[in-house]
């Protein structure tokens, strides 16, 4: 595996400081032609990306590179081309790895438990993990993940008798142990109802000392809800980097409602009032267009909706 | 806040206000709470001075506690060692060091201790020579090739220690081993603290299987530097392959070695005389350098 090109390396507490007052006035997390493949396949192909400060969604379909990306920028995976800057710290370098490491908080897509933990031993766990080694810190920073992921009367249940979305939030309790400055979270909806989702989003805005936070989901209302930043990857690459109303406007003039099925419609269903929402490249004349959403833009953005699946 | 007046002869406004903020010490939180249950005006001044916030969160805190499980027998074991409780609750989640895992590696002990007791048994010669003056040779009997019986003892014996390690630290059988892979963490400072665990723990069931093998007393003894060479390569090369991969390398290798050594002397512990002692020796020495010297190449999942 190709280790990442870092001219002029500082010295190790230096280059951290150093680093770290960089932030302050560019982007948080820069990522500068990265390349990640699987053997044969790619699964991020030259990617370049500066992202700032507030909650940033990762849209994509399934087998996009989300995963891997987040994965790279979490310093569990390592990319095999490029260079990255993760909170102004560079991750090839262990020293500021750790420091990366010391300001994150991680979900991953499968987030993996021993058999016999109960939530709050598996949060116990894992704050240790994370460096607090004081038992009465580590216990009052459960209790607060616990409460603000409405968890505390699971507390001594058994993981492994939890509901899918009960994990997902354990999941996202154990990101939040120890403030951390970055959110890195794959798929943190998945499993959750509508209420736990609202619940979900909620929580987000209220997150103590505006963190960044980098999500990947396939709900694009939670992007659109919550997200100030939006990034669609496609196929390993990025297609769209923007605003949420960015993305919308990728569908201007290519969304509108007809009593029947539209025939040039590349996507189109009945909605709730009986009327055909329809998406493609073509409207009728005289058709009654309607504002599109971000989710008519990431379909015309992927090509599922008439689109050429790149970025104009 | 101010004290409001208690009206109470026991006990001052005071004193309850140091209780209801916790800044009495234990002697006299007790007093205040033996006083508590039978003075009705203590009860009010106190309730008035008790902070909602800071009780909900002392709530939720006994119910983060409640929700700990039982640490299990060697998490206690650690601790009544005096191993700091953080520490304890790590090697709590290690597999090797858990009782299922211990029970099968007992179990498979037994089945090699029993299988060689067996194979001495069925040879009058080699009990003979085995039980009379304890000196360190399986000697097969002319023209047997029984002593063989053995030879497995002699290669499982010393990796077992060396599966604990493997197992400690590998990422196919940690399912947390994402969120390890991402917490500040040292991973060489847990790499060591989970090895030396299972070592220890690993070595105990493996002793007690040579001291019950038809031979010498000190033969527990001479699977030691073996086994802490093997452990201690394994874990070197884990710096420079993944670690599932130096386990299986370096089980493969003493294999080969113990075998072929067996063969040439026509002896199955040719591998544990002075000479595989040294041996051992030289190269627990060389892997802990190569440890130490690249001590920070042992991460998971970013390499470089």
């Amino acid at each position: 595996m190709k280790a990442l090109a870092r001219p002029g390396a500082l010295d190790g507490s230096a280059a951290a400081s150093a680093a770290k007052e960089r932030t302050d006035s560019g982007p948080v997390l820069r990522i500068e032609h990265v390349t990640r493949r699987y053997g044969r396949t790619v699964a991020l192909d030259n990617v370049s990306l500066e992202l700032g400060r507030g909650i940033v969604g990762l849209l994509g379909p399934n087998g996009a590179g989300k995963t891997t990306l987040l994965s790279i920028l979490a310093t569990v995976a390592s990319p095999d081309a490029g260079r990255l800057s993760v909170l102004g710290y560079d991750p090839a370098l262990a020293s500021e790895r750790l420091e990366i490491r010391r300001r994150l908080g991680y979900l991953p897509q499968d987030l993996g438990y021993h058999r016999h933990f109960t939530v709050s031993a598996f949060l116990d766990y894992v704050a240790i993990l994370k460096e607090l080694t004081d038992s009465r810190i580590r216990h009052a920073e459960l209790a607060r993940v616990l409460a603000s992921t409405d968890l505390t009367a699971l507390a001594g249940k058994r993981i492994r008798t939890l509901s899918g979305g009960m994990r997902r939030r354990l999941g996202l309790a154990q990101a939040l142990l120890g403030s951390p400055d970055l959110l890195v979270l794959d798929e943190p909806v998945s499993g959750l109802d509508p209420e736990q989702r609202l619940r979900f989003r909620e929580l987000l805005s209220q997150l103590p000392g505006d963190p960044v936070v980098l999500l990947a989901t396939h709900q694009v209302e939670d992007v659109t809800a919550v997200c100030s930043a939006v990034v669609v990857l496609l196929a390993g690459r990025v297609r769209f980097a923007g605003t949420p109303a960015e993305l919308a406007d990728l569908a201007s003039g290519r969304v509108w409602l007809s009593p029947e099925r539209h025939a040039g419609a590349e996507l189109s269903w009945r909605a709730g009032d009986g009327r055909w929402r329809n998406i493609g490249p073509l409207p009728p004349a005289g058709a009654d267009m309607v504002t599109p959403t971000a989710e008519d833009g990431y379909l015309v953005l992927s090509g599922a909706a008439g689109g050429n699946g790149a970025h104009p | 806040m101010t004290n409001s007046p208690v009206d109470c002869a026991v006990l001052s406004a005071a004193v309850v206000a140091s209780y209801a903020d916790g800044r009495l010490d234990a002697a006299a939180a007790w007093s205040v709470e033996a006083h508590l249950p039978g003075c009705p005006a203590c009860r009010t001044a106190l309730s008035a001075r008790v902070d909602a916030d800071r009780l909900a969160r002392n709530r939720a805190v006994v119910l983060a506690r409640a929700g700990l499980h039982d640490p299990g027998l060697a998490a206690r074991a650690l601790r009544r060692c005096g191993v700091p409780e953080h520490i304890a609750v790590l090697l709590g989640a290690t597999p090797s060091l858990r009782r299922s895992w211990l029970a099968g590696l007992l179990l498979v002990l037994a089945i090699v201790v029993g299988a060689t007791q067996l194979a001495a048994s069925l040879n009058p010669a080699v009990a003979q020579n085995l039980g009379g003056g304890g000196q360190f040779s399986v000697v097969a009997a002319a023209g047997s090739a029984r002593w063989l019986g053995l030879l497995p003892f002699f290669i499982l014996a010393p990796m077992v220690p060396l599966a604990a390690v493997a197992t400690a630290f590998s990422p196919v059988l940690d399912p947390a081993y994402r969120l390890t892979a991402a917490a500040p963490v040292s991973k060489i400072w847990l790499l060591c603290v989970r090895s030396v665990a299972v070592i220890g723990a690993s070595l105990v069931p493996a002793a007690i299987a040579a001291l019950a093998l038809p031979g010498p007393w000190w033969l527990a003894l001479a699977l030691l530097l073996p086994a802490l060479a093997m452990c201690a390569s394994a874990l070197g090369l884990a710096t420079v392959v993944p670690p599932l991969a130096a386990a299986a390398g370096v089980a493969a290798g003493w294999t080969a070695v113990v075998t072929a050594a067996a063969l040439a002397a026509n002896t199955a512990s040719a591998a544990f005389g002075p000479a595989g002692q040294a041996t051992a020796a030289v190269v627990l020495a060389a892997a802990i350098t190569l440890i130490l010297v690249r001590r920070n190449k042992i991460d998971y999942g970013w390499m470089g």
